[in-house]
């Protein structure tokens, strides 16, 4: 579904993809980083909005950067972008037919998608209201409903539960989720919740700085060998703190307070050994399970090289 | 998931994507469809230009008929002294009627700058506002298109208020005159009448989008419009005025426009006297500066989310 070899973009000095390579063969991949990592460079690289300085894509076997390609693409991608975006003036039954004209379909065929994909994404008698009076959520949903007017392969989807109410995020995760498993859409969803992405996606691939810092299916990565435990330490905290960095330990602190010490394979003995030689202690430990979290933030530090 | 309501339930495209879907016309017939749900603007903006054009007709109209002879000097044949007056006298309604229409395309300026500012100011910098361009460019939509669509939309609404009714006191002029010897003997005044109006309608659609591009709300829009079309006729006058020399009066848009109308339509009374393709290359200058502007603005938007 898509193959990136070596894509680079630059905005002046500041390197915004940095020889970014990557395999996609389809499904519902996660688009992780932090800000700044490139993935909305990304996103427009894939639908052709910008063109790389370097290296090449291939997103269903169309090349962006080519004007036949780039033109198919977008043909061939329903883009859900991020925060508010309406045709002004429009009512969501309107909105969704007209771009639904624009990509080719014919008046009745707009129409009658326009008509199935907002009874797909749940927004009923509220569709023929205009949409400035509309809640986060249905908005949401309009958005959805839109990148679904013409069916098309690949989904690209950015941050869909972006200020949705419990409900209504539940609601766009089904949703997501059914598109991408069963009725065989690729997904690409970036997000920076990352458990919308383990709940919705079977893989995750991790920006940072431009670069691909970690990608494999969701299962693999957080079947790692690296196990975490939780620690309620008390006492001197800092200085256990250091003995973990000059031990190479990789850890983070939860906002509890809760440190959260990977195990490297051993058991919790010389945590316990550590904790006493710096003047702390070890009042309880929790063994922990690989979360995507601990992915993600495992690979921003290795990208970062703050693992000592 | 599973289905809540019978409704939920995902279903297949059965028809065919046109590969080369014309874009500028869906977003100009969107655009209009969106601007003709509100009536007031429209009741307050055409209106007016077409009672003008009704009453500039009625005019026209009441020239040939209340003060022709019952018959006319042409069907009629013959010579003498009672025929040359009369052949006479249309002439001199010919002008008359010429004078109107040219009247009728100063009244028609403001008109113009009024429907395409109300309805083009907001185009670019709503939809920027709205995130519509999102929308639009993750489409196959060009820039170009996007341009097209939205210049289509303003220039409609410009040619409603400009090319309609000059359309309808033309044809009036022609239809009242014996034989329809206006358009014989005024044809120039009609086609120059129309490529005013077409010209009108291309400078002021291209300066509210170039504006529209630049403003982020509609209301900062419309108000560098008037500010740019009006306040350059106000200095333009004041030059004028303290120069006492004419020619200051290239600085405004307005007047360039007037002088361009008198020219393409021969007018008999002239109010500016300077060359008029100084009014071409100044209007030429802000349709390609416009131009520059829109299109640069336009590949931002594509851009920057």
């Amino acid at each position: 579904m898509l193959s990136l070899a070596g894509l680079t973009k630059s905005y002046g000095s500041v390197r915004a993809l940095d020889g970014l390579s990557v395999e996609l063969a389809g499904g519902s991949v996660g688009l992780l980083g932090p800000n700044g990592a490139g993935k909305t460079t990304l996103m427009k690289l894939l639908l052709g909005l910008l063109e790389p300085d370097g290296g090449s894509a291939r997103i269903l076997g169309l090349d962006p950067s080519e004007p036949h390609g780039r033109h198919e693409l977008r043909r061939r991608v329903g883009y859900m972008p991020e925060g508010d975006c309406l045709l002004p003036g429009m009512n969501a039954v309107e909105m969704v037919t007209t771009l639904g004209r624009a990509i080719g379909l014919t008046d009745s065929d707009a129409m009658t998608r326009a008509h199935e994909t907002l009874d797909y994404v749940g927004l009923d008698e509220q569709r023929y209201r205009e949409m400035v009076s509309y809640s986060t959520g249905m908005k949401q949903r309009v958005k959805l409903a839109q990148a679904l007017a013409h069916d098309p392969p690949l989904l690209l989807l950015d941050e869909p539960t972006n200020g949705l109410d419990p409900k209504g995020r539940r609601h766009m995760l089904d949703l997501v989720h059914d598109l991408s498993h069963a009725q065989g859409k690729h997904v690409i969803l970036c997000s920076h919740q990352l458990p919308d992405v383990e709940r919705t996606c079977d893989q995750v691939v991790v920006l940072a700085r431009g670069r691909v810092i970690e990608s494999g299916t969701i299962a693999a990565l957080t079947r790692s060998e690296e196990r975490f435990v939780g620690l309620h330490v008390a006492g001197d905290v800092a200085a256990f703190e250091a003995g973990l960095t000059a031990h190479g330990r990789v850890f983070s602190r939860s906002e509890a307070g809760e440190l959260r010490v990977a195990t490297l394979g051993e058991d919790a003995d010389g945590l316990f050994a550590l904790a006493a030689s710096c003047g702390a202690r070890i009042e309880g430990v929790e063994e922990l399970r690989t979360s995507l979290e601990d992915v993600f933030l495992r690979a921003l530090r290795s990208a970062e090289g703050t693992r000592p | 998931m599973t289905a809540s309501t019978h409704t939920e339930i995902y279903r297949r495209l059965k028809g065919q994507l046109d590969p080369h879907p014309p874009t500028a016309r869906l977003l100009w017939r969107a655009r209009m469809h969106v601007a003709f749900k509100r009536k007031l603007p429209l009741l307050v903006l055409f209106v007016p230009p077409w009672i003008s054009g009704i009453v500039f007709s009625f005019v026209v109209y009441s020239k040939f008929t209340l003060e022709q002879g019952v018959e006319s000097p042409l069907t009629a044949g013959g010579g003498g002294p009672m025929a040359g007056a009369m052949v006479g006298a249309i002439a001199g309604q010919l002008i008359q009627v010429h004078d109107q229409i040219v009247m009728f395309t100063h009244v028609s300026r403001v008109f113009a700058l009024l429907a395409i500012a109300w309805f083009g100011a907001g185009l670019v910098c709503e939809d920027q506002r709205a995130g519509a361009h999102l929308l639009y460019f993750s489409r196959p939509v060009s820039r170009f298109a996007y341009f097209g669509g939205h210049f289509l939309t303003i220039a409609s609404f410009g040619a409603i208020v400009t090319v309609g009714p000059v359309l309808l006191i033309g044809l009036v002029a022609v239809f009242s005159s014996p034989e329809y010897s206006f358009l014989f003997e005024k044809w120039n005044v009609l086609l120059g009448a129309l490529g005013y109006a077409a010209i009108n309608v291309l400078v002021l659609s291209m300066i509210a989008l170039g504006i529209s591009a630049l403003s982020s709300r509609k209301s900062y829009a419309l108000a560098g419009v008037f500010a740019f079309v009006l306040g350059s006729d106000a200095v333009g006058a004041m030059m004028r005025a303290t120069q006492s020399d004419s020619d200051w009066g290239m600085l405004g848009v307005m007047s360039n426009l007037r002088r361009i109308a008198e020219w393409l339509m021969s007018a008999n009374r002239q109010m500016f006297e300077w060359n008029p393709w100084y009014s071409v290359a100044i209007l030429g200058g802000l349709v390609l500066g416009s131009g520059v502007l829109i299109a640069r603005r336009l590949r931002r938007l594509e851009v920057v989310a």
